[in-house]
């Protein structure tokens, strides 16, 4: 981990920054039952300057994920505009994306799972497979190439969707709630993980989580949402590398901490149908 | 995960011997009917084992399995090269599947013998005729099964597949198909079964010929234990084709671990 981050020859193979992510005046709402349409998000907006690690906690049904699909250009906005570096986004091995529940193709081994994520980038087939394998190597799965999901962990699956993610060289980073899936010891070591990715190469990266700590830990900047609209904005001024135990110890953190959970324990009273706690009850308290 | 291989080997011996006293069972069952029930309506194990020999050493049996097999797998072949592509059409041409599956129902829920008087009128009564009674009995399970696998693609694999850039396509090929083989192999072996059906059907409908012919001859003669061949042939027919359906089912997810 140190090794990366004092060796500028390793950061230097990535792109050094992330773009830059623009929602303007984003409003969207998706067809509901009797041709009412709900709103997912109202009239967001949010700059995320380049390299920037953004955190957006909120209840289910937030708008959250909604963002990350607008970000990824799978959705287009109603009204307002959403950028990547300026353009409008369109899908593709430059923004890697990664979801809570896995999502690997249960017939393709791990290899080609990763491989999958590269077949519309042009590459030669002796191309791809250096790729695959090195990312495989980065995520420790080198010698599970061959396995198919079915065959996996659950953080090992997550290790295979966060390499797919990653091995289009992206230089942004959308992950929808990517460790909700998984027991407590695999999230602290995915985190870790993932920290140290960000450290060294530095994407853009938009994380969506129900869990304040782990917003906490990652991230220089927290939004919380809540009924489609940002309510609170904050900047996580923690000092990186991060190491998490040694973060949580910190005065600014558990201030921060404190000051978030105020917000929410407003947000879960005032709206008692919306279940901040989500499906799968990953706030640590 | 490896460790799972050899209980599952070792079971899969139990298996194999339950089956098999499971069969001696059957046999002494069938021996103790044959004795209570007059010969001339069950004949013995054995009686019908020396009726196979003769049948077979006559060539009746081979001949009457040819022309059968014939018209099974023929119409079975036919119904497949109609019903893989119409139903991948329908299911990925959303209008085109909405159009035409209420038509694809209404044929399937009826009785396909209804139509033999007419197919006869139409074919005449050659082969023709029957490969056109199970093409229409094995189509359908293929069509609805090969349809319903496409449109319920899983939409989380599909929209990843378009967050990595691939097109519509690309899709389809890699995500959509794939997983609809589990439900196209399940039509093929409904189909196959309704496909044998309508072989035995056809052949007692048009010109009797093939296993179907014997089955009324020896069964209005009431020779019985040659009757029981043609029954147990038919059987054997049915087996081997599902097991074959089977093993490529089984080779084509493997990775379902």
């Amino acid at each position: 981990m140190t090794e990366t981050r004092t060796s500028p020859a390793s950061a230097a193979a990535y792109r050094p920054t992330g773009r830059a992510i623009r929602f303007s005046g984003v409003s969207k709402g998706f067809a509901a039952p009797k041709g009412a349409r709900t709103t997912a998000v109202h009239a967001i907006d949010i700059e995320v300057p380049s390299s920037q690690f953004v955190a957006i906690v909120g209840p289910s049904g937030c708008g959250k994920s909604t963002l990350l699909r607008l970000a990824d250009g799978l959705i287009d906005p109603d009204t307002g505009a959403v950028t990547i570096g300026g353009n409008a986004p369109v899908p593709g091995p430059d923004v890697g994306m990664v979801f809570q529940n896995f999502r690997l193709i249960p017939w393709r081994n791990v290899a080609d799972n990763v491989g999958f994520a590269l077949e519309t980038s042009g590459l030669g087939t002796g191309t791809r497979q250096r790729r695959v394998a090195e990312q495989l190597d980065k995520v420790g799965l080198a010698q599970w190439a061959q396995h198919y999901p079915a065959q996996l962990s659950g953080g090992m699956r997550q290790r295979v969707a966060l390499a797919r993610a990653l091995v289009g060289k992206p230089d942004v980073l959308l992950m929808d709630e990517p460790f909700a899936n998984l027991d407590a010891q695999t999230r602290e070591l995915m985190q870790e993980d993932l920290l140290a990715l960000f450290e060294a190469q530095r994407p853009t990266v938009l994380f969506v989580t129900h869990s304040v700590d782990e917003a906490l830990l990652l991230a220089d900047r927290v939004i919380v949402m809540g009924a489609g609209a940002v309510l609170d904005d904050i900047l996580v001024d923690l000092p990186r590398p991060r190491i998490p135990d040694a973060v949580r110890q910190m005065p600014a953190y558990i201030a921060l901490r404190a000051h978030l959970w105020t917000q929410i324990r407003r947000l879960v009273l005032a709206e008692p149908s919306s279940a901040f706690f989500g499906r799968h009850g990953t706030v640590q308290a | 995960m490896l460790a799972k291989a050899d209980p599952m080997r070792s079971s899969g011996w139990v298996i194999a011997i339950s089956r098999l006293l499971f069969l001696g069972l059957l046999l002494m069952l069938w021996w103790l009917a044959s004795i209570h029930v007059s010969r001339n309506v069950i004949p013995s194990p054995l009686e019908t084992a020396l009726a196979a020999g003769r049948l077979w050493s006559e060539g009746r049996l081979a001949g009457a399995l040819l022309a059968s097999l014939g018209t099974y797998l023929g119409g079975f072949a036919l119904a497949i090269a109609v019903a893989l592509p119409l139903g991948i059409f329908m299911g990925a041409f959303g209008l085109l599947g909405r159009t035409l599956e209420i038509y694809v129902y209404a044929l399937a829920a009826t009785p396909r013998v209804a139509f033999i008087p007419l197919i006869i009128v139409l074919l005449g009564l050659g082969i023709e005729a029957k490969l056109f009674v199970v093409f229409l009995g094995a189509v359908m399970p293929i069509i609805i099964n090969t349809y319903a696998g496409v449109r319920q693609a899983d939409a989380d694999l599909v929209e990843m597949a378009r967050s990595t850039g691939a097109g519509r396509a690309r899709i389809f090929r890699a995500v959509v198909l794939p997983g609809a083989v589990p439900y196209i192999l399940a039509g093929l072996r409904i189909g196959a079964t309704i496909g044998l059906i309508n072989t035995v059907v056809a052949e007692l409908y048009t010109a009797v010929s093939g296993l179907g012919g014997l089955l009324a001859l020896y069964g209005n003669s009431f020779r019985m234990a040659e009757y029981f061949v043609v029954v147990l042939t038919l059987s054997a027919i049915g087996v081997v084709v599902t097991e074959i359906l089977r093993l490529v089912e089984t080779r084509l997810t493997r990775w379902s671990a």
